[in-house]
């Protein structure tokens, strides 16, 4: 399992750094993300909704950049119910059961997805 | 100053990320190469990749807040540190002999922990040409999840 990591920022400017277990994908211009026990985060999106999400692709490691914009948030329904399942299989996994728990499902727009360019490129000819 | 434990942390096999904003409020992040600390001047020294830190510098240089990560995978355990550029540099000989040895660390941690393919991943990542970051730290926070998760840490 590998986590995805968000920046958010305060209104006085602060940015602040998190993992979070799960980037879900709920249609071609929302991702859902858990919200679990990060705090300075919610509080910082309820002030500033922008928040910069780095995926990791498990096979290869390639990076993937998203820009996003709070939408809302949801603690029932089928999102949240796929991600609840979810978090207890990855808490279960990584020796987390009983600390990782889904408190809602925060919906964002994404506004942007970048390819980021982490990799070295492969051995050229001869 | 610095705790010392925290300082060994840093210097150890750990995942780095550097958050910064721009001058819109709209956050941006980057993997950090590995990181010399300064516990005497509570300085953090750190490495990004000139293949993507242009954004990144750019915050910097706009306004100068940071927040930087060290994060040590299997463990969950997670600090932040908070604050403030001070200068960026070419990275010199030294430098990237310390961003080479943090990649050497990773790569052994995780082929160990996870297998080839996992160790595989930060052996492909880029690494230089890089540029030294120098930040000093005015808060640092623990961030491993549990009941002390968001807990500021004095110093």
């Amino acid at each position: 399992v590998i986590p995805s990591t968000i920046v958010t920022c305060s209104l006085a400017g602060v940015p602040n750094v998190t993992d979070i277990s799960q980037v879900w994908y709920v249609d071609e211009n929302h991702v859902a993300l858990s919200h679990q026990f990060f705090n300075k985060t919610v509080r910082n999106v309820r002030e500033n909704p922008q928040l910069g999400a780095i995926v990791v692709t498990p096979e290869g490691g390639q990076n993937w950049y998203l820009e996003l914009d709070f939408d809302r948030s949801e603690t029932d329904g089928p999102v949240f119910d796929e991600m609840d399942m979810k978090i207890e299989a990855i808490a279960s996994m990584t020796g987390m059961a009983g600390v990782f728990t889904l408190k809602a499902a925060d919906i964002y727009r994404v506004r942007s997805v970048r390819r980021m360019n982490n990799r070295k490129p492969p051995p050229g000819p001869g | 100053m610095i705790p010392q434990e925290l300082v060994e942390f840093l210097h150890g096999p750990r995942g780095f990320l550097l958050g910064t904003r721009d001058g819109r409020l709209r956050p941006g992040i980057s993997w950090i190469a590995g990181v010399i600390a300064d516990a005497a001047n509570d300085e953090i020294t750190m490495f990004i990749a000139d293949a993507y830190g242009a954004r990144t510098l750019a915050n910097l240089e706009d306004n100068g807040m940071a927040a930087l990560t060290a994060g040590h995978g299997p463990a969950h355990e997670t600090y932040q540190f908070k604050g403030r550029f001070i200068e960026s540099r070419p990275s010199t000989d030294h430098d990237i002999a310390v961003q080479q040895l943090h990649r050497s660390k990773v790569v052994a941690h995780f082929t160990g922990e996870y297998g080839e393919e996992a160790g595989g991943i930060f052996a492909g990542s880029l690494l230089l040409p890089s540029t030294a970051i120098r930040f000093k730290v005015t808060e640092i926070f623990d961030q491993t999840p549990g009941p002390n998760a968001g807990a500021r840490i004095e110093f």
